[in-house]
């Protein structure tokens, strides 16, 4: 009778295999978790490392540079004096009452053309990157241009893109307009079948309702027509810069195939 | 080893014997393990914690850098 009491007695002092192994279990399926974390945490601070290191060097990189660029604002004159021909024009000239111009206009819809139905998603995307230069000029130039005036900073006329937009006002958007699409449209086709290049009508039926014209030639990506038309390269005028960051509101652009260029894009500004 | 064995073991007795030395381990070796398991799990919160940590840090520092040309 002795012997009866005593087992559960025994029995209370010890806990069943099963249970241990389960908790064995959940020990080692924790190892093996925290073996992988660690793992995870070794790279993402070799990650964290690098990337501090790259954002060193570009911080570095991008403080010379405007330090360069600020100098060449304190001294305009010497873009001038690089023996260039160009028709510079000083963007403070240009800014009347900003203010009531800023509260009348466009000033957030960047892809302004994304819902209109008759432009191509090309023409849109172009329409789009003169939005942005035009918002916001110093960003676009700090993106896109400086770095092509780093690999060649005695090209006059990256130069003088780089002074102007880093001193500009930002810009309106524009907004698409069907008829200058359709003026646009007309004179890109005609121009492209014929192998023409130049602002001339080629038939009777292509009208020009514009403002300001600028006709793009030999380059189909959005963002590379939007470059070529702001740097300008070879036209000593600097008529399509000052068009595509001047004070305009609507904006047609149409891009047709070219017999000569294989691509063109004719934008009539209003 | 001269293992002995008590003059009077009844079967019951020595079935209980046969039980806790294959089938059961004491409460404190359990409680070790426990002990162990809550360290692991307090172990693994503080690593994930710090691991988002990290990977929050690095999205920042990817943003960061794409703020600049290239």
């Amino acid at each position: 009778m002795r012997t009866w009491l005593l087992i559960p007695l025994a029995l209370s002092g010890c806990v069943s295999m099963q249970t241990y192994r389960a908790a064995e279990m959940k020990r080692d399926s924790l190892t093996q978790v925290n073996k992988g974390l660690r793992k995870e945490i070794k790279l993402a601070k070799q990650e964290n490392q690098a990337l501090n290191d790259s954002l060193r060097v570009v911080k570095q990189w991008h403080g010379t540079m405007m330090q360069q660029v600020q100098e060449r604002l304190q001294l305009p004159s010497r873009i001038a004096l690089r023996g260039s021909n160009l028709s510079l024009r000083e963007p403070a000239e240009m800014e009347f009452d900003y203010t009531a111009y800023r509260s009348s206009h466009n000033f957030k819809d960047t892809h302004s053309a994304r819902l209109v139905p008759w432009m191509t998603q090309s023409e849109k995307m172009t329409l789009y990157w003169l939005n942005v230069a035009r918002l916001d000029p110093k960003g676009f130039c700090r993106r896109f241009v400086l770095p092509a005036y780093r690999r060649d900073s005695s090209n006059a006329y990256l130069a003088s893109l780089v002074d102007y937009m880093m001193r500009m006002q930002p810009r309106n958007a524009l907004v698409p307009d069907q008829v200058q699409y359709n003026n646009a449209t007309c004179h890109a086709r005609s121009s492209g079948s014929r192998g023409y290049v130049g602002h001339t009508r080629q038939t009777a039926e292509c009208k020009t309702a514009y403002f300001g014209e600028c006709c793009a030639y030999g380059n189909s990506d959005p963002l590379r027509i939007v470059l070529q038309l702001l740097i300008d390269e070879g036209v000593p005028s600097l008529g399509h810069r000052y068009i595509c960051l001047g004070r305009y509101d609507v904006v047609g652009i149409a891009t047709a195939p070219h017999t000569g260029y294989g691509s063109n894009t004719v934008l009539n500004f209003r | 080893m001269n293992f002995r064995m008590p003059a009077k073991s009844s079967p019951i007795f020595l079935l209980l014997l046969l039980t806790c030395s294959t089938g059961c381990v004491t409460q404190q070796r359990y409680a070790d393990l426990l002990r162990e398991v809550e360290q692991k799990e307090k172990q693994q919160r503080k690593m994930t914690a710090q691991l988002q940590e990290l990977q929050t840090r690095n999205e920042r520092l990817r943003d960061s850098l794409a703020l600049y040309p290239n």
